[in-house]
């Protein structure tokens, strides 16, 4: 039996809509069983604020804020429209996470695309719905605080709301960062900051860094899927085949392991059946399933 | 378009307000560049500012209904009655207390009437244990 799984639907999973006193402030992301991250100006730079995480699928679950860097008491109380660096915020669940996010150990190359998923109310201006869009990394960005570099991306519109949203690499099905900051605080697609992976790894080494590991140690759903797009990026590029983002259908090779890839949103199948139909058999479109 | 902000003020009875304040002339002019903007919903951080006491604000309430009845006072009417508002706004980083109009973007509706007989007593003319 074959089961498509996406990398989009896998950080669907973990991407929750993130409520502090009833009310929206954007988006949080699980990377660890026991925690969630998002950005410190979401949460107003206050620790022990009690929070509820909330999925597309209306699951919600409490939390508090543990730590937040830097707090509010050490934050100009009038100041530019940024929060300074490194502007995150850990959220200790109170229930466990039954998956988290896959963090990338590595930043992407220049001009990779990358797609932001957070909760916006774009829709109708009230309404608090999930939203993507896509960008293109641009470059890096340093900030005041030594060693913290930020990505930049562009060719996208980031919105209110779109803060704490996790940035998927299309090219590694990893998350590169959460996103925090619009280059543009008007319309246009100037792009977004985004607070890269490994620096939110190292903020907390043990909660984030060790649980997150610990957790894709035991679960390889999230690996096998990053590796399969890693897979079929190489056959495209070494075939000269239309990149999986694009159009169409890819159909591996026979074998114990096959890889279907379809459509724009690099629909991986996991399956230990192969690919290829029995003969006599109409062929597949990779349409099933 | 600059979002308004959200600052605590501390009203002459020593009581710690909240206040929605509009964007000032230097955030709405169009000279100023669009720069980077945190894009958490709700307020962000820098539109919540702790900015201590409120001048002004007993200064307007008693100057207006001050002036209203000094203007008034010769013509001897029956009554006179005044009604206007206060809006608090930032100005460079203070908090200020704005004459307005009673509605529109005024924070506080302020009226008074009195009848000829029974103006308005200054403040020195109040006897003690007058809290009006």
């Amino acid at each position: 039996m074959i089961t498509r799984v996406t990398a989009q639907d896998l950080l669907a999973l973990c991407t929750m809509r993130l409520d502090v006193n009833g009310t929206a402030t954007g988006t949080a992301l699980v990377v660890a069983p026991c925690y969630a991250v998002a950005t410190a100006h979401q949460v107003n730079g206050r620790r022990r604020a009690e929070v509820a995480l909330c999925s597309r699928t209306g699951d919600t679950v409490l939390g508090q804020i543990e730590d937040v860097r830097p707090p509010a008491r050490s934050v100009p109380a009038v100041r530019n429209s940024t929060y300074p660096p490194p502007d995150l915020a850990l959220i200790r669940l109170k229930s466990e996470a039954s998956i988290c996010a896959l963090l990338s150990e590595q930043r992407p190359a220049l001009n990779s695309e990358v797609v932001a998923y957070g909760y916006t109310c774009t829709f109708d201006a009230c309404s608090v719905t999930a939203e993507s869009e896509a960008f293109v990394l641009s470059g890096e960005l340093e900030t005041t605080l030594p060693g913290f570099t930020l990505i930049k991306l562009g060719h996208g519109q980031a919105i209110q709301g779109m803060s704490g949203a996790p940035v998927l690499g299309t090219s590694s099905g990893k998350v590169i960062g959460l996103l925090r900051t619009s280059r543009d605080s008007g319309i246009g697609n100037l792009g977004a900051w985004v607070i890269p992976a490994d620096l939110i790894r190292q903020q907390w080494p043990e909660q984030v860094g060790a649980g997150h590991d610990s957790f894709h140690s035991r679960d390889d759903r999230w690996h096998r899927v990053s590796s399969d797009i890693a897979t079929a990026e190489r056959h495209a590029r070494s075939t000269g085949a239309p990149p999986a983002s694009q159009i169409g259908s890819i159909v591996g090779g026979a074998g114990p392991t096959s890889v279907i890839i379809q459509s724009s949103f690099r629909d991986i199948a996991v399956s230990a059946t192969p690919a290829l139909p029995p003969s006599g058999s109409p062929p597949r479109d990779g349409a099933d399933g | 378009m600059v979002a308004s902000r959200v600052i605590q003020v501390t009203l002459p009875s020593g009581d710690p307000v909240w206040v929605d304040v509009s964007p000032g002339p230097e955030e709405l002019s169009h000279d100023r560049p669009a720069g980077p903007l945190d894009v958490g919903l709700g307020r962000r951080p820098e539109e919540i500012a702790e900015l201590g006491e409120l001048p002004g604000f007993t200064e307007v309430v008693q100057g207006v209904v001050g002036s209203v009845h000094e203007s008034l006072s010769r013509y001897k009417p029956v009554s006179i009655g005044v009604e206007f508002g206060i809006e608090i706004a930032v100005r460079s980083g203070k908090a200020l207390s704005l004459l307005a109009e009673a509605g529109g973007s005024a924070h506080v509706k302020v009226t008074a009437s009195w009848g000829v007989t029974s103006a308005p007593l200054r403040p020195s003319e109040r006897a003690p244990g007058d809290v009006g």
